[in-house]
């Protein structure tokens, strides 16, 4: 994805916990084959270290 | 300890496939293999170990995203950009059932660009299912497409559109540009 030129980086903390209570899961009912997370790069540009 | 910035998630757009993963409709990252659980934040990871690709050389292990790197979970800060994306696929092998578009939530460490963002934490925060698929492939309809993410706790919504531009002129007319709050 081309997001064009960075302007700047923050952090947020969210007050609230983004992921709805009531779709969490405990650990174990985790699905233990989620392939490994991969950060989205550019289609066409991808940098070298590519990430969801 | 350093305060955050913000204390509310960046809310941006993104587009998703739809697979079906052991009987289970999943959100799935376009250019990349990832399944989106419901549930589960979604958090990125830069895969230092992957093959230097473009002669941009070795990059040292980082957290994700890094300034230097184009790591982190993509998102768009408007509808139309965001829609480019109901086109095209990555490396992934499994075949999309769908295409929905919608809002997401970012936050952690979040890099913001001229048209988008990269974030370290990203979960859906709205969905929205297109009357077709727009993918050239349908193997659901948009009933069992919004029935089937009801696992991920979202709002979920049907569009009448049945192209790119009509979902896109609908969404964008309803819609804001992304927002942040002070902390």
């Amino acid at each position: 994805m081309r997001i064009g030129n960075e302007i700047r980086t923050y952090t947020i903390e969210p007050l609230e916990d983004p992921v709805p209570r009531e779709a969490q899961r405990p650990p174990e009912q985790a699905d233990e084959r989620e392939p490994v997370e991969a950060p989205l790069v550019d289609r066409e540009n991808a940098p070298s270290t590519a990430v969801a | 300890m350093t305060a955050p910035d913000y204390v509310e998630p960046v809310n941006a757009w993104r587009v998703w496939l739809v697979l079906r993963d052991r009987g289970e409709l999943r959100l799935a990252s376009v250019m990349y293999p990832t399944l989106w659980i419901p549930g589960r934040e979604k958090t990125a990871r830069c895969r230092v170990g992957d093959p230097p690709r473009r002669g941009l050389g070795s990059i040292e292990y980082h957290v994700s995203p890094a300034a230097r790197c184009g790591c982190g979970i993509y998102a768009s800060k408007t509808v139309e950009h965001a829609a480019s994306y109901f086109d095209g696929f990555g490396p992934g092998d499994r075949q999309p059932m769908f295409r929905v578009i919608g809002r997401v939530a970012l936050w952690g460490r979040v890099i913001e660009a001229e048209h988008g963002f990269r974030a370290s934490h990203a979960y859906p925060s709205h969905l929205y299912v297109p009357a077709t698929s727009l993918s050239g492939a349908p193997g659901a309809t948009p009933f069992e497409i919004a029935a089937g993410l009801a696992a991920y706790r979202v709002p979920i919504e049907l569009l009448d559109g049945r192209s790119k531009r009509r979902v896109t002129d609908a969404l964008a007319a309803g819609s804001g540009r992304p927002g942040l709050a002070a902390a």
